[in-house]
């Protein structure tokens, strides 16, 4: 279940960029994401986004 | 004072790299506050508050990111602003040097690495989940740092875990250590054989750091600090157990969490005993006989659970610690801070960056000093009618929501300014007999937080002094020599400014107590 995971993390970082900076400071593998509000933060615009998505 | 504003459109940065800009602007020459938030409607009504909303913001989106400066002129307030612009230019510059891949989103790095295995999430709550979720579906364990995010979407995430095999740390789960590698608020720890699971972020950095001295961490798994409520059902630390369970590293474990619902309590249990490896138990206030009736061992205080495991690693049997030091010594420390104590000093004063130690240390000094007030109490009756005011023997939480609110005052382990003041105030007080603190080290804590917060206890000792009182100050500092801040060298900051500095949370607590009760304590203590 989480042999990999313990064996080896591979991160994908979302959101705070100083998370990402310590792991490479700690030489893990992590690759950063720039994240930004999906659809301006309108919450609304989201949940139509994301239906469109499924379809 | 003149306010003036830059709106930088759909400029999205983080909060924490923000509140550091905000801080930096915010210490030049001139500047009597400022601050770069994202323009949220929230933000813009703080801003309203302070006197700060310009025209300009009135008219941002919560996309865009805007910069606000009072400052002593007009003309310096610009100066400043330019200041801002130039460090938001130099720091995409360093990213386009060091020609880093950067993702624009989640599905485009997932795309990209297909052999990640862990989505780390730290973005506003509100929008948590929705990582979450999209994480999981692509086959990812998860750690979602971020708070705020619902009950409900709780339950369901760590339910789509569950039926994928993946763990859901959090949401508001703080740190973890994976082989290794610390995540989020985490102490640079020394690789070893304990495994940790625990519903309490800085309770698993003190078991950590503790540990960290002795056979080392094989990894910390955090579950959030809902996750042994009914409803979650304990879904994570049964699945974080099974985990170490089965990792061939870890031969000692530790459970960390405030008191479980009894229902799930004893599933934890249950599962624990039946795993085969030597498991310590810290369930803070719990009920101990549970614990020891399943043959499990039980810890009453953090440092208990670390030291505990620190033996069963050593094939020594496991004993508690009260005091570390030689006992003689600890006395006479003691006396020497409470022989200058004046008549009407009387009330320990904890004034706390981390939940878990501000609950540890109630729970030790209500049964040698009595009631403790607190904006996040043992007992409802005992919940202070303001937070901003201390009653008797008064023990703060400031990484509470209500003090963290304020605009550009994030988390205490990182910006100490309503910490300082909350000192300066308590030391104001001829009442106040002892002040109580925690200074917790590791990645994304402040760079330096004794060398902040010495001066401020200079100060109060110098106010207590003028009025003719002795106050004397504990702390414990929770971090390893290997941290970015090194623990020795913050440890000595702090002896430099007076304070009495011991090696555990759950030890400053009864040299406070030991203190306030000018010895009385010892025996109930030491026996």
């Amino acid at each position: 279940m989480t042999v990999e995971l313990l064996r080896k993390p591979k991160i994908i970082n979302v959101g705070t960029r100083n998370f990402h900076d310590s792991l490479i400071a700690q030489g893990a593998d992590s690759v950063h994401v720039d994240w930004k509000p999906p659809a301006g933060g309108d919450q609304e615009m989201i949940k139509l986004l994301d239906k469109l998505d499924k379809l | 004072m003149a306010v003036k504003s830059l709106v930088l459109k759909n400029e999205y940065r983080d909060s924490i790299f923000l509140m550091r800009i905000s801080k930096k602007l915010e210490e030049l020459e001139g500047v009597q506050k400022a601050s770069a938030i994202m323009a949220t409607d929230a933000n813009k009504d703080l801003l309203r508050d302070a006197g700060m909303l310009t025209d300009e913001i009135k008219g941002a989106s919560s996309n865009d990111l805007m910069i606000v400066i009072d400052a002593v002129s007009s003309e310096r307030a610009g100066e400043v602003i330019s200041s801002a612009e130039g460090i938001l230019a130099e720091e995409a510059k360093k990213r386009v040097e060091e020609a880093e891949v950067i993702y624009k989103t989640l599905d485009s790095a997932i795309g990209a690495e297909a052999e990640s295995n862990l989505v780390l999430i730290s973005v506003p709550g509100e929008f948590a989940a929705r990582e979450a979720e999209r994480a999981l579906k692509a086959g990812k364990h998860v750690m979602i740092f971020s708070d705020g995010v619902s009950e409900e979407d709780e339950i369901r995430l760590k339910h789509l875990g569950k039926e994928k095999g993946l763990l859901v740390m959090g949401p508001d789960c703080g740190t973890a250590i994976i082989n290794g590698i610390g995540l989020g608020f985490a102490n640079v720890i020394k690789r070893g054989s304990v495994g940790v699971v625990a519903a309490s972020g800085t309770g698993a950095q003190e078991v950590t750091s503790l540990i960290s001295a002795g056979p080392g961490i094989s990894h910390a798994i955090g579950t959030g600090g809902r996750d042994l409520h009914d409803e979650v059902g304990g879904i994570t630390m049964l699945m974080g157990l099974k985990s170490l369970a089965d990792d061939p590293e870890t031969k000692t474990i530790v459970l960390i969490s405030k008191p479980p619902s009894p229902e799930v309590a004893k599933r934890i249990l249950k599962a624990a005993s039946e795993v085969g490896k030597p498991t310590v138990v810290n369930f803070l206030g719990g009920d101990p006989k549970i614990i020891e009736k399943i043959n499990l061992i039980l810890a009453v205080t953090l440092e208990d659970a670390a030291a505990k495991a620190i033996a069963l690693q050593r094939g020594e049997k496991p004993k508690g610690v009260t005091f570390s030091a030689d006992l003689n010594e600890v006395k006479n420390t003691a006396e020497k801070e409470y022989e200058g104590i004046g008549p009407n000093q009387r009330y320990i004063r904890g004034i706390y960056s981390g939940g878990t130690f501000c609950s540890e240390a109630m729970l030790i000094v209500r049964d040698l000093v009595g009631d403790v007030y607190s904006n996040a109490p043992l007992k409802p009756k005992l919940k202070l009618k303001d937070s901003n005011k201390s009653k008797e023997h008064t023990f703060v939480d400031m990484g509470e929501d209500e003090f963290t609110a304020e605009i550009g005052k994030p988390h205490p382990m990182i910006y100490h300014e309503l910490r300082q003041k909350r000192i300066l105030q308590d030391a104001s007080d001829p009442e106040t007999m002892v002040i109580l603190l925690d200074v917790v080290l590791g990645y994304g804590a402040h760079e330096d937080p004794a060398g902040a917060l010495a001066p401020t206890l200079r100060e109060a000792k110098k106010i207590a002094e003028k009025e003719g009182r002795y106050l004397p100050v504990v702390a414990s500092v929770c971090g390893t020599a290997q941290d970015p801040q090194n623990l020795t060298a913050q440890e000595k900051k702090l002896k430099g400014a007076g304070v009495v500095v011991m090696p555990s949370n759950a030890q400053a607590a009864r040299m406070a107590a030991l203190i306030a009760t000018k010895g009385e304590a010892w025996n109930k203590m030491v026996g």
